[in-house]
């Protein structure tokens, strides 16, 4: 399944292009998000990211499965946090997929500050969104380090008055992802 | 007067605490009635002064009260406006595009290769001629609805393109995620060149633009890297210098206001004053707005700023007003005295002195003195003096320590009101006069008392303002306003005219126009002969008045009891300052004279979180609102306004109209009149008026919105219409009904004249016929004969003559009767010839043979002309042989509808006179009664006439 997606994914990206050479995806990827409310901090982690970034074309995409995150500080949070919010038999996925703005060569080794935009697809709904993120490019693989805000309301997520408290109108996403040179 | 002098300062030393904030002097309109949030995309103001906003729910229409949504057109988000002409184009995030024709919302019909992604501007060129950007899919050149693309792979930089703005003839600039666009379009050629980080710009993702006035300059706003400048005349980019480094966030809008001075706003909530001192030097002041993202700026024509935020639309003030912030302990009501020398205020609590940046934000105390501070004063020479509250006069010269003036024992225990200077000349006024000072190398010394008894009228005086001339103007308690020109004293009181003897305040405007607050009779100016009033109807808040200052921009600033009015000397037009305004400015000090104003204009003023300072005004500010009727309704049904004529039973017509203003909303006075219907103005303060039954005619409605009752200045709208008059009264239809009814009135007559002629024609046939008949009664044969005939039977049968002689009498008798009728009986006819045949057959004995068939039914009910049957008979005997030998046989018979007279014809061969007329007679006579025929033939030796029965 997953190999099949990553599949989709690059066959997305490399359309008209077959020089599979210069494709990154993902090896080894987490993501984690943090909740800060006034009475509840709510965090939970998923190893599942799935991805890939073409750097000469300078485009990616990337996508997790809402359902794989762990963690949460209860088993039944974690239920509200799949049925309730994010409403994950509906929309199981959450992507985000664009080009890179800067314009700078991945390929040669070093340390960017790169911003991503693109489409950041949550809970169904699609924002356009400019993400700054770092890339480190090495021999064969790039490490991607970023941390985002997301707007539960910019995705249509509602939140019951009864948790207005105990959860963020605003969650904080960090991103990394180790991401091997396709051969 | 002494105890109100010592009330009003006594007032002063109320002493209350709050803590002092920075005040943004912004007001937040909601655009629905439920006040929830609603994201605003865009703005735009139209040339009728409306404010148009984009918002995520669709698109509002805003005047200044009131956010109405156009509900015709769709709910969904608008991400662009732009207006041609009086057009309106509205662009979706959707892709779609549309058009405001002022009255009604049309989608375009788009062609070709449409966009699918947000529109991010629209570009008219020229009618239906548009240039379109879009998120994500390049430009669109768009011409009567059809669609040509333009992307990166035409040659722009990148496809995301936030705005497209037109700069120069042919020459189109375009932001995007990777740099500036310079769209050069020479007839078919187009060139494109792009700017980008390398060329200079701080930021590859430009995400706003405006170009500065009057200059081939741009002003771009970027993501991540603050602002940047741009010139489409020497093609490169400039990125300023700033004083810090770039922490405001993403800028979202930017607006030029001229050429040295541009606004900016952020989505982290900040609005940034830019100061353009070079291209490559920037000056920028921030101000946040806590928990504010805003998304796009409008300036508009007053010089107001507005910004669309997340919530809802806002608006900002700064650009006139600006907040100094003042120390933690500061209260409005203990403030007590104010100056400036253009780099700080200085303002007295109590008899603490207090020191404040103009510009930055260290308050400190500055001075305490010994009693409370009633009066600060700085002149030219740059020396600061403090006037106290029954101790005299303290003053401090530029690097020296404060000190007391002690020279003079007069003013050493003087409670002060005011101080004024001039060149070397300073003005005290206390509870005992006016002192003037003069500067000398030593010190001040004592040159002039002014009081009383020396001509002012007062011992108190208020204010003192020296005007351009030097002339001294004085504002006394109880004796008027006193002006000292060197030598004389010149008054005005209330005995010259003056709505009050006790004046406040006083200051001199240009052309010698003198300002003066009373007590509470309003603003008074005098114009060099007289005074005249300025009050609440010409839009002044309150009569009640503490304190007038004129601004050099043509300006005069007035405090009152609700707040500050700012009287523009050109519109004559009010902006008022107060709670109702809802900018923050919510209540400013009751004491008397308690502002102040630097070398610039500019005017300071104590209010409830600090210090206000009013800004010169920097341009022109038309304060004057604009009106639009709104709406028009004919019996309840809105029309639009292309309609301008009406049927006469669409008489009952509804005009709604509104203000637009930004300066003041809820003051807002009309009038209307509806020339063709009333010459009078009727002032209202409603916003509709309906006029019933109104007649036919030609009508022009107009309607004025102005700041204040007296309509010194104003604007106009007017809607020309015509009520047709009903069809009836309509001048086609009265000529048509003229000839109709002449006509008519033709035929009648004609009419008439046939039948008179018919009845005098039939008049004429029955006066032949009886001058006939006549002749045949008075017929010599037919007397003679029957003469003869009685003659022979009064020889034979005495009886049988008697009974000739009776049926001849009743012969004549019937005869005379009948002969007016046009139509007898037949049963009378029966009678007549019955007789007549007894005559004749008593005369031919059988040489005449009657033959006669007549059924009674028929006698009874038919009707015949008269005389018709006794002529036919006579016709007969007359013109046929009548003898022993060939007897004469006569048949009548009568059938249903008409009656045969049959003889054997042997007409005699001497033809009596007049022979064939009676028949001829019979005729006519019919012919005008009936269309039935009578018909004489000869048919085997019979002669045969019918004639019809009716």
């Amino acid at each position: 399944m997953r190999c099949l997606l990553l599949i989709i994914i690059i066959s997305i990206i490399t359309i008209n292009y077959s020089d599979a050479q210069e494709i990154y995806s993902v090896e080894d990827g987490t993501i984690d998000f943090r909740s800060s409310a006034e009475f509840e901090i709510i965090s939970a982690r998923s190893d599942k990211l799935q991805g890939a970034v073409d750097i000469r074309r300078k485009q990616f995409a990337f996508k997790i499965e809402i359902p794989s995150f762990q963690g949460f500080n209860s088993p039944l949070q974690k239920e509200h946090f799949n049925e309730n919010y994010m409403e994950s038999a509906q929309y199981p996925t959450a992507t985000f997929r664009g080009k890179i703005i800067e314009d700078v060569d991945i390929s040669k080794k070093g340390t960017y500050e790169i911003r991503a935009k693109g489409k950041l697809k949550i809970h169904g709904v699609v924002q356009e969104r400019i993400i700054n993120a770092t890339i480190t490019s090495a021999d064969d693989n790039i490490l991607v380090k970023s941390s985002f805000v997301v707007a539960l309301a910019d995705h249509d997520i509602k939140i019951p008055r009864i948790v207005n408290d105990k959860l963020s109108n605003t969650i904080n996403v960090n991103l990394s992802a180790n991401m091997m040179l396709e051969k | 007067m002494r105890t109100i002098v010592l009330n009003i300062i006594l007032l002063l030393f109320i002493v209350s605490s709050t803590n002092a904030n920075a005040n943004n002097f912004s007001r937040t309109v909601w655009l629905n009635e439920t006040n929830t949030p609603l994201q605003v995309n865009c703005l735009l103001q139209d040339s009728t002064g409306y404010i148009w906003l984009g918002t995520e729910e669709g698109l509002f229409r805003y005047d200044g009260h009131n956010a109405t949504k156009i509900s015709t057109a769709p709910a969904t988000s608008v991400t662009s406006l732009s207006v041609y002409g009086s057009k309106l184009l509205i662009g979706f995030k959707n892709g779609e595009i549309g058009e405001w024709d002022g009255y009604n919302y049309q989608n375009k019909k788009l062609i070709g290769v449409i966009p699918q992604v947000t529109i991010s501007s629209i570009t008219p060129i020229f009618n239906n001629v548009y240039i379109v950007s879009t998120l994500g899919e390049g430009i669109f050149l768009m011409f009567n609805g059809y669609c040509t693309q333009y992307t990166s792979d035409s040659g722009l930089s990148d496809d995301y393109i936030y705005s497209l703005h037109k700069a120069k003839n042919g020459l189109f600039i375009a932001i995007t995620d990777q740099g500036i666009n310079a769209i050069s379009v020479q007839q078919e050629n187009i060139s494109i060149k792009h700017y980008t980080s390398k060329d200079g710009l701080p930021d590859n993702i430009v995400t706003s633009i405006s170009n500065i006035k009057h200059s081939s300059w741009s002003m771009v706003g970027t993501h991540q890297g603050g602002v940047a400048l741009y010139c489409n005349k020497k093609n490169k980019v400039i990125t300023p210098e700033y004083e810090q480094s770039w922490n405001w966030g993403k800028v979202t809008g930017v607006k030029s206001t001229n050429n040295k001075e541009a606004w900016c706003c952020t989505d982290k909530g900040y609005l940034l004053h830019l100061i353009i001192n070079d291209p490559e030097h920037i000056t920028i002041e921030d101000h946040f707005f806590e928990g504010e993202s805003f998304q796009n700026i409008l300036i508009d024509k007053v010089g107001n700023i507005w910004c669309g935020t997340k919530t809802g639309l806002k608006l900002i003030n700064l650009n006139y007003l600006a907040s100094i912030s003042v120390a933690g302990n500061y209260s409005l009501k203990t403030v007590t005295a104010i100056t400036t020398d253009n780099e700080y205020v200085y303002y007295a609590q109590g008899s603490e002195v207090y020191q404040t940046s103009i510009k930055g934000n260290n308050s400190k105390l500055f001075y305490k003195a010994p009693e409370s501070v009633t009066k600060l004063f700085y002149d030219q020479h740059n020396t600061l003096w403090i006037g106290t509250f029954n101790n005299g006069i303290y003053y401090k010269e530029l690097s020296s320590a404060v000190k007391k003036l002690s020279n003079i024992p007069i003013l050493a225990n003087e409670t002060i009101l005011d101080i004024t200077g001039n060149d070397n000349n300073i003005w005290i006024s206390g509870l005992n006069g006016v002192r003037e000072l003069n500067k000398t190398k030593e010190g001040y010394s004592l040159r002039k008392t002014h009081n009383k008894a020396s001509g002012i009228g007062s011992d108190y005086v208020y204010q003192i303002n020296i005007d351009a001339k030097d002339d001294v103007w004085m504002a006394t308690d109880g004796a008027g306003v006193c002006m000292y020109d060197g030598n004389t004293y010149k008054h005005w009181d209330s005995s010259e005219g003056m709505s009050s003897d006790v004046i406040y305040s006083i200051t001199s405007g240009r052309d010698s126009l003198v300002y003066a607050a009373t007590l509470n009779n309003g603003l008074l100016r005098f114009n060099g002969k007289q005074w005249e009033s300025i009050n609440t109807t010409d839009g002044l808040s309150d009569l009640i008045l503490y304190g007038v200052f004129y601004k050099p921009d043509g300006e005069v600033c007035i405090i009152n009891n609700k707040g500050v009015d700012v009287w523009s000397e050109e519109s004559e037009q009010f902006i008022h300052y107060n709670k109702r305004t809802d900018i923050g400015l919510d209540s400013f000090s009751k004491a008397l004279n308690l502002f102040t104003t630097d070398s610039s204009g500019n005017f300071y003023i104590p209010y409830q979180d600090g210090i206000v300072c009013f800004h010169k005004k920097s341009t022109e500010r038309n304060v004057i609102p604009n009106i639009n009727i709104s709406g028009i309704s004919v019996l309840l049904t809105e029309m639009t306004r292309n309609k301008t004529e009406f049927k006469y039973s669409e008489n009952h017509l509804t005009f709604k109209y509104e203000g637009i203003s930004y300066t003041a909303g809820d003051k807002l006075y009309y009038r209307y009149r509806l020339d063709g219907y009333n010459d009078d103005w009727i002032y209202t303060r409603d916003e509709s008026v309906t006029f019933p039954r109104l007649s036919p005619g030609t009508y022009e409605f107009r309607v004025q919105v102005s700041l204040n009752e007296l309509f010194t200045s104003y604007s106009e709208d007017n809607y020309a219409f015509k009520v047709y008059h009903p069809f009836w009264e309509q001048a086609w239809f009265v000529i048509l009904l003229t000839v109709v009814i002449i006509i008519i009135a033709i035929m009648i007559i004609r009419y008439r004249d046939d039948n008179i002629r018919v009845m005098s024609a039939l008049q004429k046939e029955r006066m032949v016929f009886e001058y006939e008949h006549l002749k045949s009664q008075v017929n010599p044969h037919f007397l003679f004969n029957s003469l003869n005939t009685l003659t022979e039977l009064i020889e034979e049968d005495r009886d049988a003559a008697q009974k000739y002689t009776e049926q001849l009498s009743d012969l004549y008798r019937n005869m005379l009767s009948h002969k007016d009728k046009d139509l007898i009986p037949l049963s009378d006819e029966w009678q007549i010839i019955k007789n007549y045949i007894y005559i004749q057959q008593s005369r031919f004995g059988n040489a005449l043979k009657i033959d006669i068939k007549m059924p009674e039914h028929i006698i009874k009910s038919k009707k015949i002309v008269p005389m018709a049957l006794q002529l036919l008979i006579e016709n007969a005997i007359k013109h046929n042989i009548v003898s022993n030998t060939k007897p004469l046989i006569i048949s009548i018979v009568a059938v249903e509808d008409h009656i045969t007279v049959k003889n054997n014809y042997q007409p005699k061969i001497s033809k009596e006179k007049g022979a064939g007329l009676g028949l001829v007679n019979i005729k006519k006579r019919y012919s005008h009664t009936t269309k039935a025929q009578v018909t004489f033939r000869i048919y085997k030796d019979d002669f045969i006439v019918t004639i019809p029965l009716l």
